[in-house]
């Protein structure tokens, strides 16, 4: 019975924080400028996390090590810290880009320019991680979370077409725009397979104190809850394309634009709703990538960690989080666009996956590790065909979007 | 629960070649950018146009909050601004086509601040003139995006 009440916990958590600002931007933009033939991104990026959040969960629970810790003691420092510094980058723009999704929430409730919100966000977020606990930045951001729902509810309220949805689940090539297909398709992988939620998953499952026991119920949450989480992201692109799509507004370049999807299916409640999934989603991925950094550094460098411990028992890892949040306020307050970023780190998110997937694929089918719970050949080829299919789709769009394309 | 691991040293060297590939990143992040400003601007402008129309129903409608609705109406008008100059700076080999686009973004960015001044007086019926404007406006730019970009006999 307990193990059920924490695989429901488990499930619900991961539903509740599976949107960000990375998800809801580039579905959005997905819907309206492709309808639904950019599903089959959300399917394929889904799958890869099931597999990667699975793997994260099962390589803890076994080796009762971190990714970080593993790649680290696996490889050696130096290999370790070319994943480090990509994740620690990457992770810097999602950061930014997620307080950046807070502020600008605040920003459509308030009519005060997102500028002004960044560095209170980022003290919001800084006090909670300072006070709170880590079952409380895990559950309690993301149990309200679940408020994102409204995109699922909203999409099927919009009647679809459902073998028209079922369609775009599988790839094809753009009629129109093929630049800008491809890079949105990197887009959602890399907004679907942020490094940062898998590493976040097997620190936490280090934090939660796993063991062998829980293979079963890290199973089901990483199936379940990313499946789950995945829809909610397919119902984001499904409400753009047909709200924003069929009133002819096939470009979103602001965020202004994004609220009148739910305006359009609840009336005010659909933008009270839009408002609160925003701060939301985007507040709790913001509490998430700011421990995620602490845990980067400190994990790599040998400190002290442990978000339930006090900041005086482990001042570096507090340290770290401190400064990831300040900095990530820093291009926010100086107005640089929040859309713009989303969109542009998630491409570079996918870009850089390799080099943080390839040597944790090492780790999950070395023996001394995971023991008799390697991978199989199937989670293998699956992760390793998207990641490569997100790198070279990244390295061939990213700078046809930088220095011209269409 | 507290962790540990164990410390660990490294070399000057990796750190030289991590800020080398930070910068090319920082970079290539400068911004993003079409090879074909027209087209594109076009679209925006055009998309800019279809918020706005949608938004200012919200708002007659009351689903629209007033701050939200003047927030958005301020960026619009900053995206086609930025459109039009965008498009009127564009080299091209047909200049009297791409003035017809100019203007049809320029008459949007004038209804679309009819309708600022009309929010921010609560006049609704100064709106839904500047709704109307905006609408002739859209149709304008998709006569002359279509005579711009048709196929050369």
């Amino acid at each position: 019975m307990k193990k059920l009440v924490e695989i429901s916990l488990g499930v619900v958590t991961s539903v509740g924080g599976f949107l960000e600002v990375g998800s809801v931007a580039t579905a959005a933009q997905a819907g309206a400028t492709f309808g639904f033939q950019l599903i089959w991104a959300v399917v394929l990026g889904t799958i890869c996390i099931i597999f990667l959040v699975e793997m994260a969960g099962r390589f803890a629970a076994v080796s009762h090590h971190t990714i970080s810790d593993g790649i680290r003691e696996r490889f050696g420092f130096n290999v370790f810290l070319w994943p480090l510094l990509a994740a620690l980058l990457v992770n810097f723009m999602v950061l930014s880009a997620e307080i950046g999704g807070v502020a600008i929430a605040l920003e459509l409730a308030t009519g005060i320019g997102f500028q002004w919100w960044a560095l209170p966000v980022a003290f919001l977020a800084w006090l909670l991680l300072w006070k709170g606990t880590f079952g409380f930045i895990e559950k309690g951001v993301s149990i309200l979370g679940l408020v994102t729902l409204c995109f699922v509810v909203g999409a099927v309220m919009l009647k679809p077409d459902w073998t028209a949805v079922a369609a775009g689940a599988v790839p094809s090539l753009p009629a129109h725009n093929a630049a800008n297909y491809w890079f949105m398709a990197v887009s959602i992988l890399g907004a679907s397979i942020s490094p940062y939620l898998f590493m976040f998953y097997s620190s936490g499952a280090i934090e939660d104190q796993w063991d062998k026991s829980y293979l079963g119920a890290n199973r089901a949450i990483a199936g379940l809850g990313m499946t789950f989480g995945g829809a909610i992201s397919i119902g984001v692109l499904i409400v753009a394309a047909l709200v924003l799509a069929t009133h002819g507004i096939n470009q979103v370049n602001d965020y202004h634009q994004l609220p009148l999807m739910l305006i359009s299916v609840f009336g005010f409640w659909g933008f009270v709703l839009f408002v609160a999934s925003l701060a939301i989603a985007c507040f709790g991925a913001a509490l998430e990538v700011g421990l995620q950094q602490a845990y980067l550094v400190a994990q790599g460098f040998g400190w002290n960690w442990g978000e339930d411990r006090k900041p005086c028992d482990n001042p570096g890892f507090s340290a770290v989080y401190t400064v990831s949040l300040l900095l990530a306020a820093i291009p926010i307050t100086l107005g640089l666009d929040p859309l713009r970023l989303t969109i542009f780190s998630m491409a570079l998110t996918a870009a850089s996956l390799p080099l943080t997937v390839v040597p944790f694929l090492f780790l999950l089918n070395d023996e001394r590790y995971v023991g008799e719970h390697r991978n199989g050949i199937i989670s293998n080829t699956a992760v390793i065909l998207i990641i490569a299919l997100g790198f070279v789709l990244a390295v061939v769009t990213i700078p046809l979007q930088i220095f011209g394309g269409t | 629960m507290a962790h540990q691991t164990p410390a660990l040293t490294f070399s000057g060297r990796h750190l030289r070649l991590d800020f080398l590939c930070l910068l090319l990143l920082l970079g290539m992040s400068a911004g993003c950018s079409s090879s074909d400003p027209i087209e594109q601007q076009s679209r925006t402008a055009a998309s800019a146009a279809q918020t706005v129309s949608m938004l200012l129903d919200a708002w007659m409608g009351g689903a629209a909050p007033f701050a939200y609705t003047a927030g958005t109406l301020q960026s619009v008008s900053k995206t086609l601004a930025d459109a039009e100059a965008q498009i009127r700076s564009a080299g091209t080999a047909e200049p009297a086509k791409q003035a017809a686009l100019t203007a049809a973004v320029k008459d949007m960015s004038v209804a679309v601040a009819r309708a600022q001044a009309g929010l921010q007086a609560g006049n609704r019926a100064e709106v839904q003139n500047a709704q109307q404007d905006l609408r002739l406006a859209s149709r304008s730019l998709s006569t002359a995006y279509s005579r711009y970009f048709a196929p050369k006999p």
